[in-house]
């Protein structure tokens, strides 16, 4: 049987009522947590408890449509209607990988740009403890950004994609 | 041959419709006693019952509100369009400018048969639906309506967002290849080299917002508007955050995977019945998480005039969001993809790097402004 | 229930050294490459549980969402050969589902089940990470973008004197 009686939740509602974040400090260079011993466990509310249920439900609804069409939709399996559907046509060899291939360089960019937004972010939630001058690096940082996707487009467009 | 098609579906509406209630009350009469109990436990102490996180995440704001808004959104925008086109829309099923289309449209979709094409990988294509509708549904978590109904006040709310943002495109490669059909597959890169290009406005659009408020929580963001929208600070993000999510959602404009000349339904070609109607349900959830969250970034979220409550006006504004959302499909024509690329990365970003600049290099002023 | 401090990290570990087993052994390359998706995702719990949320949302954005797309696109478009039909059945993929789902329970259960603890400010912030990247360090960021732009550049430029070739 658990033990309840050194729990934050007193009583059953607060299991679902729980509003406040409790951290613990994590000083660099300190031991990793399963050899520390006991303490807060896990920073939050219940939060993550509640995206879990979140998650079950939706595939729980998900696999509820499913067994719904299970039930109701009828299955009637033949050679031709497995046949993949091929209405248009597409020439074989060159084109088919540019029509493939047209834009991956800008998949590369997006992954540059994933990065550095995230350092962008890093900083802008911190706005209000910068000046002006001291965010120098920031701003230049964000201009120097626009260069690379003008010579990408203009790569692209020489090439004719 | 038209009446008997339309009493048909109408009846056969109208008597489902029957059943389903008939079974709820069943239901309902067999739990009677605890029933009682909460309702009388509603009526004389509600926030034990609505403050409770598991009505949040059921009813509302959760799956059971987002279920019922996609179908009334699919209704309101088929009648939308269908006005701004100057024709009718859906019109004979239900009693009423056909209002149970949507319900129509959905058991005719859990009656039709599901095809497995023949070498599709079985596992994936079965899963990539119910992928689409979680990854669409799960970004509801965070959104506050008002300062108690959020399911989950998340430090990090804003950046959760757009975690579970980037699994949009893996969920686009995995159903399009899954189908073993080359033209949806090309397609399915199309729609992924659309999503991948309108990712990176989207996240430089929300940055102002988590500048001016000083935190990722999306109820501190909310509440920090108090005085005035952040759409009034960063208005060129808040235009480039609308035609990011336009292009995020595929709509028209933004339509070029799914209504493609050449490729007949784009990456979802290969999936019928139910499996499609999760896609289509999938993307409304999706129009619906995404418009509270350009409503609490931008437009303020809760804060409106103090008599009415605020719940109200989140609804409010969520609600006209939609509705622009939704009428714009009948105004404009189709991007092409290099249209569009070049719109995505060489326009849209430029856009919101000077709105970023322009906030770092006020920032005393805005201290004051905001308070 | 002090051990869950020990077993939320071993449950962890084991789910990502499974996924990424899979990723390794799996005949079908696109499932290996699923598999490494969520190997990514698991190390990202690994970062959530250890409170550092920034970095574990860092690693669902960037990995998760661009460099394992970027690998399966590879994958996809490249094709797979002679060994397509042999997956990994449904059962393995149901286990590393329950296996995040379980530990994301863990997770969220374990905070009712702590000892009490004064609340405690985390010894570095946000706030002073960005302070340093983009004060002290500012120099550096600006060379690591110029470097990654200069990369990102020179793959485009070598992938269209490729298509050149072949056009």
């Amino acid at each position: 049987m658990v033990n309840l009686s050194n729990c934050h939740a007193q009583r059953i509602t607060d299991f679902f009522a729980i509003t406040h974040i409790n951290l613990k400090t994590i000083p660099i260079g300190a031991k990793p947590r399963y050899l520390r011993g006991v303490g807060t466990l896990y920073l939050g509310d219940g939060g993550p408890f509640w995206f879990a249920v979140f998650l079950l439900i939706g595939i729980a609804g998900g696999l509820l449509f499913y067994l719904v069409a299970f039930i109701l939709a009828p299955r009637a399996r033949s050679a031709i209607k497995e046949e993949t559907f091929e209405s248009g046509q597409i020439p074989p060899g060159g084109k088919r990988v540019r029509l493939v291939m047209q834009y991956f360089a800008f998949l590369l960019l997006f992954l540059v740009f994933d990065v550095v937004s995230m350092f962008l972010y890093a900083w802008g939630a911190s706005y209000y403890s910068f000046a002006p001058s001291q965010s120098v690096y920031a701003i230049i940082l964000l201009i120097l950004l626009l260069p690379p996707i003008y010579l990408t487009l203009r790569v692209a467009k020489s090439v004719g994609v | 041959m038209q009446e008997l098609d339309k009493d048909y579906a109408s009846s056969f509406v109208k008597y489902s419709i029957a059943a389903v209630i008939i079974l709820l009350a069943l239901v309902l009469y067999l739990i009677y006693p605890s029933l009682l109990n909460i309702v009388q436990l509603l009526f004389s102490n509600p926030s034990a019952i609505l403050g409770t996180t598991l009505f949040k995440l059921l009813i509302f704001p959760g799956l059971i509100y987002v279920s019922i808004v996609a179908l009334i959104a699919e209704w309101v925008e088929r009648k939308l369009v269908a006005r701004i086109q100057v024709r009718v829309g859906p019109f004979y099923v239900g009693g009423w400018e056909g209002l149970l289309q949507p319900i129509a449209d959905l058991f005719k979709l859990i009656t039709k048969e599901i095809i497995i094409p023949k070498h599709a990988d079985k596992n994936i294509f079965i899963l990539s639906p119910i992928l689409a509708f979680i990854v669409g549904a799960l970004p509801i978590i965070v959104v506050p309506y008002s300062p108690t109904y959020v399911i989950w006040d998340y430090q990090f709310g804003l950046l959760l967002y757009f975690a579970i943002l980037a699994f949009y495109p893996l969920v686009v490669l995995l159903a399009a290849w899954s189908s073993n059909n080359k033209y949806s597959f090309i397609g399915g890169l199309r729609a992924l080299y659309q999503q991948a290009s309108y990712e990176v406005p989207l996240f430089l659009a929300a940055l102002p917002a988590v500048m001016l408020a000083g935190s990722f929580s999306l109820t501190a963001i909310a509440s920090a508007q108090a005085r005035v929208w952040f759409i009034l600070f960063a208005p060129l993000s808040a235009i480039v955050f609308f035609a990011g999510m336009m292009a995020e959602l595929e709509r028209i404009p933004f339509d070029m995977p799914e209504a493609d000349s050449e490729l007949v339904s784009g990456w979802t070609t290969e999936y019928s019945g139910i499996a499609w109607g999760l896609y289509q349900f999938a993307a409304y959830v999706k129009l619906l998480a995404y418009s509270a969250f350009f409503v609490t970034i931008f437009l303020g979220g809760w804060q409106g005039p103090a008599f009415l409550p605020p719940l109200f006006w989140s609804l409010l504004k969520v609600g006209i969001v939609v509705l622009i959302l939704l009428s714009v499909r009948g105004f404009f024509p189709r991007i092409r993809i290099d249209q569009l690329v070049r719109a995505g990365w060489g326009r849209l970003i430029p856009i919101c790097i000077l709105n970023i600049v322009i906030i770092a290099l006020l920032q005393p002023y805005i201290v004051h402004i905001l308070g | 229930m002090k051990y869950l401090d020990f077993i939320i990290p071993i449950i962890l570990v084991i789910f990502s050294s499974v996924a990424a087993i899979l990723s390794l052994e799996s005949r079908s390359l696109v499932y290996g490459a699923v598999s490494l998706a969520i190997f990514f995702l698991g190390l990202s719990l690994f970062f959530f549980y250890l409170g550092l949320t920034y970095l574990a949302i860092f690693q669902v954005a960037v990995y998760v969402g661009a460099i394992a797309v970027l690998i399966m696109f590879t994958v996809m478009v490249v094709g797979e050969g002679q060994g397509r039909k042999r997956s990994i059945p449904l059962l393995g993929m149901g286990l590393l589902g329950g296996a995040i789902i379980i530990a994301s329970f863990l997770m969220g259960i374990s905070y009712f089940f702590s000892l009490p603890n004064p609340s405690v400010q985390p010894s570095f912030t946000l706030a002073s990470l960005a302070k340093d990247i983009m004060g002290n360090y500012g120099l550096v960021v600006f060379i690591l973008a110029l470097l990654l732009t200069s990369a990102a550049y020179g793959a485009v430029a070598l992938a269209r004197r490729e298509v050149e070739e072949t056009a």
